[in-house]
């Protein structure tokens, strides 16, 4: 399993070697100046969270990237005759995907924290509530990619995943509207008035942990059964 | 003991069948597998690896079956496809790198004197190789890890002369240790011919024959002749015979054939292609 994350690393790195400083730097340079990262603000400042969902949304595609390097090259059928298990090979491009993801939330987490910390423009809830969001916008992606890329192609995963990208999120709509018109009343902050979106984002976050899951272990069996 | 015995091997899809294709190779020895283009070579080979499923029989690889354990096996089986699969952003010694986390056998020396013999770059990525120099990066990860057996997919395509014959040189050093067995395919029968031991042939799915290259020489041979003298013979003696405004030529089993009849040595080439396009009607 090393000399498949060892090939990742190589691959990745050359790869995505551009890519990465700039979604860094850009991310945490808006945090830095922004002054909310409410998604659903009423005010101009929309704009400053979406950058941070974006990259998430790019560092999901980092797996079915990986892998359609992978069939362009022939590395995933010259690795099956070598000392790994198919299994392996997919566990690692999933494994890739939860690292990456793993430290942008971290690096993003702390941009943030130490924001909360020194001035009195964020608050905590507008964390836990970006974290909801980065969770989905990072996870999903893999999950819903992964195992149409390795049962078609990656490009019909990527297809996919746009057309369904756009009902998550309006069924996240639906659910926020529904449930914020049930606690609208008794708002006093605007997280107060937004409880609907909490637990919409939240729920959809913890759904999306689930569907990680699932689809790490179906991309196992389909990868087993694929005769490449 | 046995490098590979495969026994009743079928795979069948829609435009295509491999049909009970039993075979074995000794440790020790090389078998070249000559077969039109579809004719099932990469098939069998990629069944051997357990690359895709069979739908009947057994594939035994160095005494083990090759879907128990692939993992154990492989750490014995050097293998180069018809087209060398690592990443295009790679260089030789990443490559080396990666594949000295994924052999236990791996060695690093072996590789170097692999890298240098052949005249491959170190820092030339992968994608700026040219295909002979793809399938000699391969030739050189599946060499230096101590493999059991080679498995060799066209592996000699794309080679010039030169590197083919010193590879062809390297094939035969590889099979003096007796623990150690070469399958190799291609469509260069003269290269197989020079250093296999035996020779199976496929065509369109079926294997029409597995023998010891000398056996073949001794079993069969060529005959000049016109169409009255083969006439006179007898039609069963013969695999397939060519006609040509200066008469006949055709490859018979020696046995057949009265002893006074004067005879030429075969070459597994043309034997493949009488076998294959030999016309007996």
């Amino acid at each position: 399993m090393k000399g498949l994350i060892k090939n990742d690393l190589y691959v990745f790195g050359k790869t995505f070697a551009w890519v990465l400083p700039i979604i860094f730097v850009c991310s945490a340079l808006i945090v830095i100046f922004s002054e909310t990262i409410v998604f659903f603000s009423e005010t101009d400042e929309l704009l400053y969270s979406f950058p941070c969902m974006y990259s998430c949304v790019i560092l999901g595609f980092v797996p079915a990237t990986l892998y359609s390097y992978d069939k362009r090259s022939g590395w995933n059928k010259y690795n099956t005759v070598m000392p790994y298990r198919r299994r392996d090979y997919v566990s690692v491009k999933y494994l890739f995907g939860l690292v990456v993801t793993f430290l942008y939330i971290l690096f993003i987490s702390c941009v943030i924290l130490i924001k909360i910390n020194t001035s009195d423009q964020l608050d905590f809830n507008d964390y836990i509530f970006m974290l909801f969001i980065m969770v989905l916008c990072s996870l999903a992606p893999v999950a819903i990619i992964m195992p149409i890329s390795l049962k078609r192609s990656p490009q019909a995963g990527f297809i996919i995943f746009g057309i369904e990208f756009f009902v998550i999120v309006f069924l996240i709509g639906m659910a926020s509207g529904f449930l914020d018109a049930m606690f609208e009343e008794n708002a006093e902050n605007w997280y107060d008035g937004s409880q609907g979106n909490f637990i919409a984002f939240g729920g959809a976050a913890l759904v999306s942990v689930i569907l990680y899951v699932i689809s790490w272990f179906r991309s196992i069996k389909i990868y087993e059964k694929a005769e490449l | 003991m046995n490098a590979l015995e495969v026994n009743d091997l079928c795979k069948a899809y829609q435009a295509f069948t491999l049909d009970n294709i039993s075979f074995e190779l000794p440790s020790g020895c090389i078998m070249g597998l000559v077969g039109e283009n579809g004719a099932g070579k990469s098939t069998t080979i990629k069944l051997i690896l357990n690359m895709i499923k069979r739908d009947r029989g057994t594939v035994k690889l160095l005494g083990k079956d090759n879907r128990d354990n692939f993992v154990d096996i492989a750490e014995d089986l050097g293998v180069v496809l018809d087209e060398v699969g690592f990443a295009e952003v790679l260089n030789s010694v990443q490559v080396g790198k990666i594949m000295s986390k994924t052999f236990k056998n791996w060695n690093q020396k072996v590789y170097e004197e692999y890298l240098d013999r052949f005249s491959l770059p170190r820092k030339k990525k992968f994608k700026n190789y040219s295909k002979g120099m793809k399938m000699k990066l391969g030739i050189a990860v599946a060499l230096s890890h101590d493999p059991k057996l080679l498995v060799l997919d066209e592996a000699t395509s794309g080679l010039d002369p030169v590197v083919r014959d010193d590879f062809m040189d390297i094939v035969t050093e590889f099979t003096r240790d007796e623990g150690h067995s070469v399958l190799m395919s291609s469509h260069i029968v003269r290269d197989l011919e020079k250093v296999c031991d035996y020779i199976a042939f496929l065509n369109d799915g079926k294997l029409l024959l597995c023998e010891e290259k000398d056996r073949l020489y001794e079993k069969y041979c060529v005959i000049h002749c016109s169409k009255e003298t083969f006439s006179e013979l007898d039609n069963n003696a013969f695999l397939g015979k060519k006609e040509s405004p200066y008469g006949i030529e055709a490859i018979a089993d020696r046995s057949r054939i009265p002893s006074s009849f004067e005879v030429s040595p075969i070459d597994i080439e043309k034997l493949f292609i009488f076998m294959v396009k030999g016309d007996l009607e």
